[in-house]
């Protein structure tokens, strides 16, 4: 039986993506398909011209691919789990071009294109393969997120959508209902806005909409706002404004090329996203956080302590991934459920109260900093001068410090102006990688890989 | 905090702050897996000398690193489980760093110091 699925991925992540689906299920080259937009001829931002990144939370990049050859759905489910770099997979039912732009001819296209769409049974078929539980006759919910110059909001395609399942379901009534088909027809799909069992996802992006069948146990389902809900079961501590996604943080230190016996640091770790997912991922690391306010400070430390336990028991006991359910303040279940980090070769988490501007570590004793830059002035970047630039180039100016030669920095800023100031003051320290437009969370922001150059810092410090 | 961390800690904005004298007021043992890969990449990356001084200062831990870094470290296993031991399962609960320049203090609480 094959599953055609759908992985929703930091768009400008697609091709970390792409080579950890590839990898994780041997795909051959070119099996896994971008659902890609065509960017509109006036793209919203200027910058981005020629690039597949749009602002907006439907902007989220799609990558459909097919796997097969699994006797159970727990097997598939740990597999899909396995994977570090989406946000989420979901059952694909397929992918349409031509979305109208009008409030009518939208409501007319939508019936008229899912209501006869051939993907529905095979995506059903995924969807109660890969699911624990699922009902004869399920209850369901359409979840629209929308970005475009359309004359529509997301609850009309989210409500004719559901339309185009009732209709469906009256021209074939046990399209939904799972075999052996019942005697007397079932009844009519009841959709439901919470408690349901199908979420149906449409996502819109201009003129292009992408329809698939959630296969998480997330009970809230989407959100536009938060596009999808992520698990995050190394971080039960996080009391934190804004986090980067551990999605995101994993892409990340992919770019950044982190290996074994590296010294990983994140200067900036809030409750220490970046400094666990590395250290849970790749093995034989040391992953040094740090970060000003010592609440966090004290949360990431608590994160790392759960993370070292559960690694220790699950190397012990031989278990096939790490068991951070346990214990006070866990998450439901979903988040253990759906991101699942086998044991490793022993790594090491460390985490410090610092000031990022002026780090404690000695010159070059780091391999790799991965840092999730404040965004802007909504995160206090500029209290420490009129412009997020001067909390950046002082940041920076420490990390070509304690970085090693040729060492690798990654950081994820909105801000791409600032960064680029730093660079042009720090030109001697510096050789650009990468620039990757990313879409965080409906944001467009920055990726920048830099390697350090072999020039010594110069010290401009109290002494001198 | 561990003495794999403490190797890399300096007096910030300092320079000359290294390695930081370590003011024990509670220390604990505490188990990690041995990794000999691991420890025998850290090896390339600890400033030794900087560390014998800091295990000599903590009457506690116990001495049975060699004065050098053995030529072959990498298959030497007896040298790699106590430097193991030396650098993950030791842990600094309370106390504080001295910085050797300015004497500067940094405490340390519930494990994480504070090098504000």
């Amino acid at each position: 039986m094959e599953h055609r699925l759908v992985a929703l991925v930091a768009s400008g992540m697609e091709a970390v993506a792409e080579r950890e689906i590839s990898q994780r299920f041997s795909l051959p080259p070119g099996a896994v398909e971008h659902i890609a937009t065509p960017p509109p001829a006036a793209h919203w931002v200027p910058e981005l011209a020629g690039s597949s990144v749009f602002p907006g939370a439907a902007a989220v990049a799609k990558l459909a691919f097919t796997v097969s050859g699994f006797e159970r759905g727990s097997a598939l489910r740990e597999q899909l789990a396995r994977l570090k770099s989406p946000q989420c997979v979901m059952a694909l039912v397929g992918a349409y071009s031509g979305v109208p732009f009008d409030e009518g001819e939208c409501r007319e296209w939508v019936a008229h294109t899912l209501g006869r769409a051939a993907g529905w049974a095979a995506a059903l078929r995924t969807w109660r393969f890969a699911r624990r539980e699922a009902p004869q006759t399920p209850t369901f919910r359409v979840s629209a997120v929308r970005d475009g110059r359309h004359s529509f909001h997301a609850p009309l395609v989210a409500a004719e959508v559901a339309g185009a399942v009732h209709t469906l379901q009256q021209a074939s009534p046990h399209l939904f209902s799972s075999p052996p088909p019942l005697a007397s027809p079932p009844p009519p799909l009841e959709g439901r806005m919470t408690g349901f069992d199908l979420e149906v996802v449409a996502l819109v992006l201009q003129q292009e909409l992408v329809v698939a069948l959630s296969l998480s146990a997330n009970p809230r389902g989407f959100r536009s706002c938060q596009l999808p809900l992520e698990p995050h079961p190394l971080l039960r501590h996080h009391d934190i404004s804004a986090r980067v996604r551990c999605s995101t943080a994993w892409c990340m230190l992919d770019l950044a090329g982190a290996r074994p016996g590296d010294v990983v640091c994140d200067p900036m770790c809030g409750v220490g996203t970046i400094p666990l997912e590395a250290a849970a991922t790749i093995p034989s690391i040391l992953a040094v956080g740090g970060d000003l306010d010592p609440h966090v400070v004290r949360q990431a430390r608590a994160n790392g302590l759960l993370w070292t336990a559960a690694s220790a028991a699950a190397a012990s006991r031989h278990l096939p991934h790490l068991s951070l359910e346990e214990g006070e303040g866990a998450a439901p279940s979903w988040h253990y459920e759906e991101r699942r980090y086998p044991p490793l070769p022993f790594s090491c988490v460390q985490t410090l109260a610092w000031d990022a501007t002026c780090l404690p570590l000695r010159t070059s004793c780091v391999d790799v900093i991965v840092v999730d830059l404040p965004f802007g002035m909504a995160h206090k970047a500029g209290t420490k001068g009129s412009k997020p630039h001067v909390l950046y180039s002082l940041v920076l100016l420490e990390a070509a410090r304690v970085l090693r030669p040729l060492g690798c920095c990654v950081m994820l800023t909105p801000s791409r102006g600032a960064i680029e100031k730093c660079l042009r003051q720090q030109a001697a320290y510096w050789v650009v990688a990468h620039t990757l437009p990313v879409n965080v969370g409906g944001t467009v922001a920055h990726v920048f890989v830099w390697k350090r150059t072999e020039t010594a810092v110069a010290l401009a410090r109290a002494d001198s | 905090m561990k003495l794999i961390t403490h190797n890399m800690l300096m007096s910030p904005g300092t320079r000359n702050g290294f390695p930081l004298a370590i003011e024990v007021e509670s220390l604990e043992e505490v188990e990690a897996d041995f990794n000999p890969e691991f420890i025998a990449r850290m090896v390339e990356k600890l400033d030794y000398p900087a560390l014998l001084q800091t295990v000599a200062s903590l009457s506690v831990v116990e001495g049975t690193l060699p004065p050098q870094v053995p030529e072959k470290y990498a298959e030497d296993e007896e040298f790699l489980k106590a430097l193991h031991h030396v650098l993950l399962e030791v842990e600094i609960v309370e106390g504080s760093l001295v910085c050797p320049e300015t004497a500067r203090k940094f405490p340390i609480k519930e494990g994480i110091p504070s090098m504000l």
